[in-house]
């Protein structure tokens, strides 16, 4: 079959060899040994969500055990309201009822002066509001959350009475209690409470704007590409860069703009917890450093672009997203409501126009026609709820289904964004 | 390390291992690569995604023959499916009804450099590249090349012939261009 030509040239290429980059052996291993990477990512996810996790069962606990107290309360309060059949007001201040110390409780100091001898109100002592004060001649405090058993006296006047029904028309309520609570006493001193009081109930939102803007959204891929030093692209031949020059790095494009809008609707499912759904309209944009030229126009199929020199090519995507979120409130500091959330997004692609980096080659990009019209993602973040019922949140947001699939590789979005919700209706419970 | 401890640990996929069999032939396979290619970044791009297969198969190799051997073929059959994948490829495969160049029995000599000639062969159209290359370098028979390509022995036949012409033409043009310059002192 071979003549002399092909002998020669046969000859000649026998022992023709091209060193490679170390970008390739990288990229072969990353390819060959991808599990460290993934379990790294899902070891952060889950210690995540284990942490959240650990959270909110303490919080639950917390509740659980204040739902006791309150509940103890109650029922001590309905049997001494039966008991006294008085009216509880402030023209009915008077002396109600003597109570005896029990053994367990501290002793009961009596103001001679005034003689006369009340039972403090039960349910503002169990839940600690009064802590022990034996400074005070003029009010004696009986506490034992322990055992139940709350007796006291003290000298009832109006001021005190008042100041007491307010708190309890606060608890009945259900409003958000402050931490500093003072009642007054005859001699004009006051007892503050420094005791911890857990909000009530979630001040209820239901429609309200979301309105998601900002500089701090930030766009990236899993697993991410990172740029190798610059190549050179002097082959002369198709793809190559004419007259050969050396490329500069590229970077990952992740830092980007967004702006979102919607409607979303919450509902309350019992204290803590509250479902939240609706429709956002999302414009994403970035700036993706490529080249001077490309060997491709946009629009085309799936080719990649082999770029040279720093160029900027503005990528940009529409969606619109359906969340499906589940709130938890925790309770209140500083006045104002905490909650985590946390849930699924489906997102649809309208249209876009991204450049998908190539991974494992610096300065080739895919077309947007990779990307998927369709993805799942789930969210974690936490929000603050402003005395307005101005929402800020902080999310993270992580692909379920892949971006688009490229070498064998599924590629997941991730996203990190900071967003302000207005409300348009506010229905909190008076 | 032997032969047999470097693919026996490189079936129990140790990196050590892995690099060492990719530093002994990657630069040898890379220049097989460059020969089927129009670009050193497709060529770099078909050497990753033959090394990968090397090492996901590498358990099918039996010690018959050369392992560089075993290696190469799956680097020529990764090129070919590279080639077919890419449309860009694709429109450079030439319709074999029209007539390029007369079909040509010379044997001149080559004098050109090593660099010279390949850069030579990877001007020639898409699938007169391939053929060749299979043919004139690798050894491998008509009928092996149409198994290969999916395609005609007498189109394989053809297009060799049509190849091997185009390809002394350009490097008889080639070498008188050398040879001017070289006059010129450029």
């Amino acid at each position: 079959m071979q003549k002399e030509f092909e002998k020669n040239i046969e000859k000649k290429l026998s022992n023709f060899s091209i060193e490679p980059s170390p970008q390739i052996w990288e990229d072969i291993e990353r390819a060959l040994h991808p599990q460290r990477k993934d379990s790294g990512v899902f070891w952060w996810w889950f210690s995540l969500i284990g942490l959240i996790s650990s959270f909110i069962i303490w919080q639950t606990i917390l509740l659980t055990q204040h739902k006791a107290n309150y509940n103890t309360t109650k029922v001590q309060l309905q049997k001494r309201d039966k008991n006294l059949a008085i009216p509880f007001n402030k023209k009915n201040a008077t002396i109600i009822e003597k109570k005896k110390q029990t053994t367990l409780l501290p002793k009961l100091k009596e103001n001679k002066t005034a003689g006369k001898k009340v039972a403090q109100k039960d349910f503002l002592t169990t839940r600690n509001i009064f802590p022990p004060n034996n400074n005070d001649d003029n009010l004696s405090v009986a506490i034992t959350n322990n055992n139940r058993q709350v007796i006291e006296e003290k000298l009832v006047t109006p001021n005190v009475i008042a100041d007491a029904e307010k708190i309890k028309m606060i608890d009945c309520n259900k409003k958000f209690i402050p931490s500093n609570i003072s009642i007054k006493n005859p001699d004009s001193s006051t007892v503050q409470s420094n005791s911890y009081i857990p909000q009530k109930i979630i001040a209820k939102r239901k429609w309200f704007w979301t309105v998601n803007a900002g500089l701090l959204s930030v766009n990236t891929i899993f697993p991410g590409y990172s740029s190798a030093a610059g190549s050179n692209y002097n082959s002369g031949s198709t793809g190559a860069i004419s007259p050969p020059q050396t490329t500069t790095n590229s970077s990952n494009p992740n830092k980007g703009f967004h702006l979102d809008a919607g409607v979303l609707v919450e509902q309350t499912i019992n204290r803590h917890w509250s479902f939240l759904t609706g429709a956002t309209y999302s414009y994403q944009q970035n700036n993706q450093p490529t080249g001077n030229r490309v060997d491709s126009s946009l629009g085309t199929s799936n080719y990649f672009f082999n770029t040279g020199k720093n160029n900027t090519v503005i990528n940009y995507a529409h969606t619109i997203k359906i969340p499906f979120l589940l709130n938890y409130y925790i309770n209140a500091i500083h006045n104002k409501n905490w909650y985590f959330f946390t849930g699924i997004n489906t997102e649809f692609l309208l249209f876009n126009n991204w450049l998908i980096a190539d991974n494992t080659r610096q300065l080739y990009f895919y077309n947007a026609s990779l990307i998927k019209k369709f993805q799942l993602t789930t969210t974690f973040g936490l929000g603050i709820q402003f005395k307005n019922n101005v929402h800020a949140t902080i999310e993270i947001e992580q692909g379920i289904t892949p971006l688009y699939q490229f070498n064998n590789t599924n590629y997941f979005k991730q996203y990190f964004s900071a967003q302000i919700q207005f409300p348009i209706k506010y229905s909190a419970k008076k | 390390m032997n032969k047999e401890d470097l693919i026996k640990k490189c079936i129990a996929r140790k990196k050590d291992a892995q690099y060492l069999l990719y530093q002994q032939y990657a630069a040898q396979m890379l220049g097989l690569c460059y020969r089927y290619t129009k670009s050193l970044e497709d060529a770099e791009d078909v050497l990753q995604e033959g090394f990968i297969k090397v090492f996901t198969n590498i358990h099918q190799y039996k010690n018959e023959g050369e392992l560089g051997g075993w290696i190469r073929r799956i680097m020529i059959n990764t090129a070919i499916t590279y080639i077919n994948k890419h449309k860009r490829y694709k429109k450079e495969m030439i319709n074999d009804d029209v007539l390029l160049h007369a079909v040509s029995e010379d044997n001149p000599e080559i004098k050109l450099e090593v660099q010279d000639i390949i850069e030579t062969i990877r001007q020639l159209p898409g699938n007169y590249q391939i053929v060749f290359n299979l043919i004139a370098i690798e050894g491998y028979k008509y009928n092996e090349v149409c198994d290969l390509l999916k395609q005609n022995i007498n189109t394989i036949r053809s297009q060799y012939s049509r190849a091997r012409a185009m390809l002394i033409q350009d490097l008889k043009n080639n070498e008188v261009l050398n040879i001017k310059n070289n006059a010129k002192g450029i």
